[in-house]
């Protein structure tokens, strides 16, 4: 019961925007003596695992969406992970680091910001750069920031090559073990993610979390 | 429409008022939409039980608040961060001196593109196909069995990936070759399937404007009496390319042919936000990228679809506001997820495009076979029959095309989220003989029937 009641609260705060509260709201509770490990999975978690379903239903939309997800970063980063880090032998709450943008040619992000979005609800750390993005942006950025995963989106069907460009990019230089791609948008399909050589694909915003999660299981 | 006021527009992307993307997603666009369905009593309008809305006295609401929307918010130019806003003078100037009539083609093969009402008799105009992506073996017989059919109005025809075996880059020099060559291979498809002087929509495999610069308007590409296809972002933004497109469009002396997405479930919110900001931006693109044909295009961002209730819905407010408020030639897009082959995406076709026609709609284009998603995965036979649909359907009363949607619904609304995606082309239809093969046919005769004993006088 209480555990739902505080589902309930901090939904609230999140949805609402209440970053301040929220933290507040989060350290009360981390204060009672619950560990932030146990928080995370049995409160924060299903929290924002109910938000995307709600977005999922359109019981919520993208401003919205994006609201909870801006506030659910800064309740895990001046929250959650300091005192995940501050506990002996405590885990990174990030699932991993993921470089997401739009191939050149597309200026399309509808797809792209909800894939960020919902990578960010659910722990990975997201830098998203942009849209329009030369392959070769793509590849230094991500060996700058060294990132575990790399997602590319494509609205448009002339845009595709440059999913190719982008992996071409990354093994032609050597750089294929460093980090993983996965690509998704309106037009590609599993089959095509193959064609190209991305390790992975992503049907929707939700689908590309789970694949993103395989991913960095395989890297571990 | 004048260079005069091209120029105006293209000073204001230069001087407009600062706003970032960002903002203007996130606050501008819905703190905007729902202050006006607020303002205008239009919040849960939306009707799924009846998806093809029959109260024309709403969308008259819908349309004054999106004419108030259209002229607080304007058009933001993400290449600037500078807002293009117009007084109502020059939105009320544009859109009194919009075509009523627009001829595409030329001699008896042209096709008459008129301001209609919900339930006009005159038919809705149909263009085929939406730019799905083709492969170069199969591109020139599949779009000249779209041509062959004599139901399809206007030509547009699927996307090239590659041109002479190089894949098709935006913005490198790959597309200025195919954005020539596809043109110029397009006219001379037209006069292999015996119409010359059929109307075209070109350039679908231009992304950027390199492809449209060659393409359209040069010798040997398509004629200025054709369509220039200018498509921009969702929500009510341009950008350069855009703009290039348009005043190389001006310079030239051809028709500007725009259209942009409003999504269900984005930035706009619900149904009825996506309506409005549907309306706005239609009324917007004549004042500011000087339209002809203008577009009022609705997906729902779950499906990137608008054959469910929600989005059948929001099609039948926004082309019943549009045509009974102007008398823009405004245009309406049917978003299909089924695949060749299949039942379902014809089903799809009758709910999507008999709610454009009926709706009031002067023009529609499609199909989007499989979502668009697949290459090579349309044929002329749904082509055909979306072009069949659009004009049968044009005046039926909009309380019998509500009845037709809801029986065909259930028939396939299910599936939307994941869609049969049918077969590759050459599976279901002879690029030879140009005929549907006989699995094919058999199912198109089926529905067909279907369609007839629901009510649509085909």
């Amino acid at each position: 019961m209480e555990i739902e009641k505080n589902k309930r609260e901090l939904q609230e705060l999140i949805l609402n925007g209440q970053s301040d509260k929220a933290v507040s709201w989060t350290n009360a509770i981390l204060d009672t003596g619950m560990a932030p490990v146990d928080y995370f999975q049995s409160i924060f978690t299903p929290v924002m695992e109910s938000i995307g379903d709600m977005f999922s239903r359109l019981d919520i939309f993208l401003p919205e969406l994006l609201t909870a997800a801006e506030t659910a970063k800064i309740v895990i980063s001046q929250a959650i992970q300091p005192r995940i880090s501050a506990d002996k032998g405590g885990s990174n709450l990030i699932s991993g680091k993921v470089l997401i943008g739009t191939v050149k040619g597309d200026l399309h992000d509808i797809g792209k910001n909800m894939v960020v979005l919902m990578l960010e609800v659910n722990g990975f750390e997201v830098i998203d750069a942009g849209v329009n993005i030369e392959p070769r942006e793509f590849i230094e950025k991500a060996i700058s920031e060294k990132v575990d995963i790399v997602g590319l989106s494509s609205l448009m069907v002339t845009s595709m090559p440059y999913m190719k460009e982008v992996i071409d990019y990354r093994n032609g230089f050597g750089h294929r073990d460093e980090f993983a791609i996965i690509v998704g948008g309106a037009p590609i399909t599993s089959r095509y993610s193959q064609e190209i050589g991305a390790e992975s694909y992503g049907e929707n915003a939700a689908d590309a979390v789970l694949k993103c999660t395989e991913l960095m299981k395989k890297r571990a | 429409m004048s260079k005069q006021d091209i120029v105006k527009i293209l000073e204001r992307t230069q001087n407009g008022e600062y706003c970032t993307v960002k903002e203007w997603d996130v606050k501008r666009i819905p703190q905007k939409v729902r202050e006006k369905l607020k303002k205008f009593y239009l919040e849960k309008t939306v009707d799924p039980v009846n998806p093809v809305n029959s109260d024309v006295s709403l969308a008259d609401q819908f349309f004054k608040a999106g004419y108030e929307l259209a002229l607080e918010l304007g058009m933001l130019c993400e290449t600037t961060d500078r807002i293009v806003k117009v007084s109502e003078e020059e939105l009320e100037n544009a859109l009194q001196n919009a075509p009523n009539e627009l001829q595409v083609g030329v001699g008896t093969d042209a096709t008459s593109i008129k301001t209609r009402t919900p339930s006009d008799p005159y038919p809705t105009m149909f263009g085929a196909s939406l730019g799905i992506t083709t492969s170069e073996n199969v591109w020139p017989a599949l779009t000249e069995g779209i041509a062959r059919q004599r139901e399809v109005d206007l030509l547009e025809g699927g996307s090239l990936r590659s041109i002479f075996g190089l894949n098709v880059v935006p913005g490198a020099p790959s597309e200025t070759l195919v954005g020539y060559e596809q043109a110029k291979m397009h006219v001379k498809i037209r006069e292999k399937a015996g119409r010359p002087g059929m109307g075209g929509i070109g350039q679908i495999s231009a992304v950027t404007e390199y492809g449209q610069f060659d393409g359209y308007g040069g010798p040997g590409a398509f004629p200025t009496t054709d369509l220039s296809l200018v498509l921009f972002p969702s929500e009510l933004k341009i950008n350069y390319q855009t703009l290039h497109k348009v005043v190389h469009t001006i310079n030239i002396g051809g028709r500007i042919f725009a259209g942009s997405p409003a999504m269900i479930g984005g930035m706009p919110g619900p149904a009825e936000g996506a309506v409005l900001s549907c309306i706005a931006s239609a009324l917007l693109q004549y004042p500011v990228l000087q339209a002809h044909i203008g577009g009022g295009e609705i997906y729902d961002i779950r499906f990137l679809s608008n054959v469910n209730r929600e989005g059948i819905w929001a099609l039948s407010v926004t082309h019943q506001a549009l045509s009974r408020n102007t008398h823009i030639l405004s245009h309406g897009i049917a978003n299909q997820v089924s695949g060749p082959g299949t039942k379902e995406l014809l089903y799809e076709t009758i709910v999507g495009v008999s709610t454009i026609a009926a709706s009031g709609a002067a023009f529609s284009t499609g199909p989007r076979s499989a979502g668009g998603k697949f290459e090579d995965y349309l044929t002329p036979l749904e082509c055909k029959f979306c072009a069949e649909i659009s004009h049968a359907a044009s005046g039926l009363p909009l309380p019998i095309v509500n009845e037709i949607a809801k029986a065909l619904l259930p028939k396939y609304e299910e599936l939307i989220k994941n869609p049969n995606i049918g077969y590759i082309v050459n599976d279901v239809y002879d690029l030879e003989s140009f005929e549907p093969k006989e699995d094919w046919l058999k199912i198109y005769e089926s529905v067909k029937q279907e369609a007839i004993d629901l009510g649509i006088p085909l």
